[in-house]
């Protein structure tokens, strides 16, 4: 019980994070046989946190030219990373994009769990849409698959880019049926460089923690009523 | 481990429920098969962007319709996943599309924008020669969670029994 509490507790640690500052979230899916990592934000924030040339995005006048989506999306996530290295322990590990998709921002998609984050970077209804949209009012979401598990190690990201401006990260980490939340800020001028623990690894941290907490609570209620009894 | 498996022998279990029906039909080839495009499982409702039922065999000469029930998907074949001398297709985003299987052989095909995503599939042409290009297919290199995909698809397909050897 006291496990399952410790596994579910979510933690956060907020460092006041300016207004203006670009967020994303982050949704980590750690399998037993492979990891996938997903990313969603304001479309224009994630090329600029990934300091990748929006010109990437098919468009026409100014609009997104979703045609140009049919043939897959995939390439547009792999430039996004393309300099971000990635590694889980300490190797170097390949993310293969799986998706990128925009929705428009007036219409934000839950984005906290990985069927949340499936759903979001695979639906696209956009090809039989006729309503045009400028890249500036879409979020986007982008999911990578690793081929290689870290249910018990550090997935590493280490960006190229200095940030021109504060980021907000936002991180769902799953894996191994534990749950973690945490939010951390960068500040603009600085090189987001992201470690996230295995979530088991922080349960079993916590676990222990609450364990101990526990038994120096029994153990002063014990003193305190040997010493009733004592005293007596 | 065994989640997994049952998963995958439910999945079977579904496909073939699936494709038991329309076999007298496809029979003599002049009915075609149908083969959904999905934005979710219609069981397993933790898997989205299928084809369903994901694997198949039919007879040589037998067509197959590649229905687009919901939107965003088409049926394109895999570069090196068809025997030599059957045709590739590419079929066009949000529409139908029938493809008529002459070749025995073993067909792997996906969603063009979400292969990915993982949305890929096979089909079993019976007849002589039907896995010559067994290891071919299962060579080629797919990607992001296709590979997951089609490890489970292989399982599924051996399960069936439809990577023996046709009996004809």
């Amino acid at each position: 019980m006291l496990k399952i509490a410790a596994a579910l507790a979510v933690q956060f640690v907020i460092l006041s994070a300016p207004a203006g500052a670009d967020q994303v979230s982050v949704v980590v899916s750690r399998a037993a046989t492979h990891t996938e990592i997903y990313m969603s934000a304001n479309a224009e924030a994630l090329f600029r946190v990934f300091d990748t040339d929006t010109r990437i995005i098919p468009s026409q006048d100014g609009f997104i030219d979703y045609a140009g989506f049919a043939a897959g999306t995939w390439g547009i996530g792999d430039a996004l990373l393309s300099d971000t290295l990635m590694t889980i322990g300490t190797a170097p590990v390949q993310p293969e994009a799986m998706s990128f998709m925009l929705h428009p921002s007036t219409d934000v998609l839950p984005f906290l769990t990985p069927l949340d984050a499936m759903i979001a970077i695979g639906v696209c209804n956009a090809l039989s849409s006729d309503v045009l949209y400028k890249l500036s009012e879409m979020t986007g979401y982008v999911g990578y698959y690793i081929d290689q598990a870290s249910q018990d190690e550090a997935l590493n990201l280490k960006l190229s880019a200095v940030l021109d401006r504060g980021l907000t990260l936002h991180v769902a980490d799953h894996g191994a049926g534990h749950h973690t939340e945490s939010e951390l800020y960068f500040a603009a001028g600085s090189v987001v460089n992201l470690a996230l623990d295995a979530p088991m690894a922080k349960a079993d941290f916590g676990y222990i923690a609450v364990s101990i907490a526990w038994s120096i609570l029994a153990g002063l209620q014990l003193s305190g009523l040997l010493y009733l009894l004592t005293s007596r | 481990m065994s989640r997994l498996h049952s998963r995958r022998t439910f999945l079977a279990g579904t496909a073939a429920a699936t494709l038991l029906p329309a076999l007298p039909l496809a029979a003599d080839g002049h009915e075609p098969v149908t083969i959904e495009m999905l934005n979710r499982h219609p069981t397993d409702r933790s898997l989205r962007n299928v084809f369903y039922p994901r694997v198949v065999s039919v007879p040589a000469g037998q067509k197959v319709l590649f229905k687009a029930t919901d939107r965003g998907h088409n049926s394109a074949s895999i570069d090196g996943m068809i025997p030599e001398g059957a045709e590739e297709w590419s079929g066009r985003i949000n529409e139908d599309l029938e493809v008529t299987f002459d070749v025995p052989g073993i067909y792997g095909y996906k969603c063009t924008p979400h292969v990915g995503t993982g949305m890929v599939a096979l089909i079993v042409v019976e007849g002589e020669g039907k896995l010559d290009n067994l290891e071919a297919a299962q060579d080629v290199r797919q990607r992001g969670r296709a590979k997951k995909t089609f490890e489970e698809i292989w399982e599924e397909a051996a399960e069936m029994g439809l990577l023996e050897p046709s009996s004809a």
